[in-house]
């Protein structure tokens, strides 16, 4: 079984009355990246400042390489990088200063340079942290985060506000920590990110998990996709393809057929005999598995849904 | 000295001293004190004539130079989250709190330090008991940071700051003023329970010419005590409120 460096269990978080994180629960093994995605508010940051030891949990319980990371915040620490939402610079430090005062900060800090040159920042080194970009500043939390080369790195949106190239860049230096053994925890906005890098996800919507796994166990939620139009002169209502996912009539009354399976490869089949035996070219054919986009749009729309149901009681 | 908390320091002291105005006038402001000091004093070799106006003087650089801006400078951090930033290492919340707070313990007690130096040696009032003296300057340094995180406990932003600190140093000018009008009869007691009468009972005995050294140590315990227990009303209540990171709901 593999090591759990990170273990949360039914974890609440409350600010006053109102209730940010419910019923959170998830381990991360080492070497392992784990990404919280979700909508804002959605709860991923009140989350990963918990793990962080950054606040109490209300109830349910959290543990950093086995030790509580809010009581025993040192300990913990020592392990652990941390990279924050937004940066909280002194910005009147230059890049070098800043680099300076963190290495003093950590117990077993790497040279100035190591990072330096690994984010593309050596150039900007004597420059004032207020006249950084927002993308630099980024690149600037990241050296920090991971200058005492921590078994435990926390990303807090690492990318956001960053050009693609420099997201590239980030993503590369974050894979060559996970070749080293680092267990990352991630939050992001960017499905793109999160499909790119974690070897298990959870998004959280309204404060809860909705949906947690494999990358593959997640995506096998929502259903493929097979589009293409409706051949000119075919009679659809009669003549349709036989397949096992669910044909949308709305569409295919506006001349697109639209199946959504389960078994893509199945209906893919199906739907290249019944072009065959028709003769019937597939004008602006489309066939896709889920994305993570898909699953997460699906979820929010579920979640939008329920909500306005409940205000429909309410009212 | 501790490395992380000698990291903060040099930091903290080169955001300091990148601020041209506030260096400069941190260094002309106890000058010119000094300065108006030995000019109306030289006529003043008694104690309680020297103690008054010294007292208040001290008293103005506690509460603007110690408290003020220490209210300030914690509720502006918390507000850039340069205190969350520094609690995401691995120094305690004491060293960071020290470490943050160091250049002003240190440029207090450097201002009030000029003041009486300059005095001593261009005016007549040289302190019959320089220890107590001392302990005047700590313990009031102390009180001062100790107020201002305090203060910046209960105040929402770096802005609202220095309007929530005027209170307290208004309390510690004040009573410094009030109890100046009896010095020369004796305090009342609440005169005695306030920081400023303490200290004016303090800095009168550090000049007093007719106790003994030893004495004169034993006639302050009252009032060093009085000024340990503010300090220790700062911390409860800072301990209490204070909060590393703006307010999120």
């Amino acid at each position: 079984m593999r090591d759990h460096v990170l273990e949360v269990e039914e974890l609440h978080c409350s600010y006053g009355d109102f209730e940010a994180v419910r019923d959170v629960s998830f381990q991360v093994g080492k070497g392992e990246l784990f990404a919280l995605l979700g909508t804002n508010g959605a709860g991923k940051t009140t989350t990963m400042e918990t793990v962080e030891g950054h606040r109490a949990p209300a109830s349910g319980s959290v543990r950093v390489l086995g030790k509580d990371p809010f009581r025993q915040r040192r300990e913990v620490r020592r392990h652990c990088g941390i990279m924050l939402q937004e940066s909280g610079f002194a910005g009147d430090l230059t890049v070098l200063e800043t680099i300076e005062l963190w290495r003093g900060m950590i117990s077993r800090p790497s040279t100035v340079d190591e990072g330096l040159e690994r984010l593309d920042l050596a150039r900007r080194r004597d420059v004032r942290v207020k006249q950084l970009s927002g993308g630099e500043k980024r690149r600037l939390d990241l050296i920090l985060a991971t200058l005492g080369k921590p078994e435990v790195l926390f990303l807090d949106e690492p990318t956001t506000g960053l050009d693609p190239e420099s997201r590239k860049a980030t993503w590369e230096v974050i894979r060559e920590l996970l070749g080293e053994g680092t267990t990352v925890l991630l939050t992001t906005h960017y499905l793109e990110e999160a499909e790119n890098l974690a070897h298990r996800l959870a998004i959280m919507h309204a404060g809860e998990i909705a949906v947690s796994g494999s990358l593959e166990e997640v995506l096998d939620r929502e259903r493929a996709e097979i589009s293409f139009d409706v051949p000119f002169g075919l009679d659809p209502a009669n003549n349709l393809p036989t397949v096992g996912g669910e044909i949308d009539l709305d569409r295919l009354a506006a001349g697109r057929m639209h199946i959504r399976t389960r078994d893509l490869q199945r209906d893919l089949a199906a739907v290249m005999q019944w072009s065959s035996a028709y003769e019937a070219p597939l004008r602006r054919f489309r066939a896709h598995h889920a994305s993570l986009d898909d699953v997460f749009h699906g979820l929010v729309k579920q979640g939008s849904e329920i909500a306005g149901d409940d205000n429909k009681v309410v009212a | 000295m501790n490395t992380v908390l000698g990291s903060i320091f040099r930091a903290e002291l080169k955001l300091l001293s990148r601020n041209v105005a506030v260096a400069v006038a941190a260094t002309l402001m106890p000058l010119a004190m000094a300065g108006y000091l030995v000019f109306t004093g030289k006529n003043s070799p008694h104690a309680i004539g020297w103690a008054v106006p010294t007292t208040l003087i001290l008293l103005l650089l506690f509460g603007m130079t110690g408290y003020i801006t220490s209210a300030g400078s914690l509720s502006a951090r918390r507000d850039d989250l340069y205190l969350k930033r520094l609690r995401c290492g691995e120094a305690s919340d004491a060293v960071v709190l020290f470490g943050v707070l160091s250049p002003v313990i240190a440029v207090t007690l450097a201002q009030c330090a000029l003041v009486l130096v300059v005095t001593g040696f261009a005016g007549s009032a040289v302190p019959t008991n320089p220890v107590l003296l001392v302990l005047v300057l700590i313990a009031g340094t102390v009180l001062a940071v100790t107020a201002g995180m305090a203060t910046s406990g209960v105040t929402t932003s770096s802005e609202q700051a220095q309007t929530a600190a005027m209170p307290f140093f208004l309390v510690l000018l004040g009573s410094g003023v009030w109890a100046s009008f009896d010095i020369a009869t004796g305090l009342s007691t609440p005169q005695r329970l306030l920081p400023g009468g303490a200290v004016l009972d303090l800095v009168r005995l550090s000049y007093d010419t007719t106790g003994t050294f030893v004495g004169q140590l034993a006639d302050g315990l009252p009032a060093l005590g009085v000024l340990a227990v503010w300090v220790l009303i700062g911390v409860v209540v800072g301990k209490r409120y204070f909060r590393w990171e703006p307010r999120a709901h």
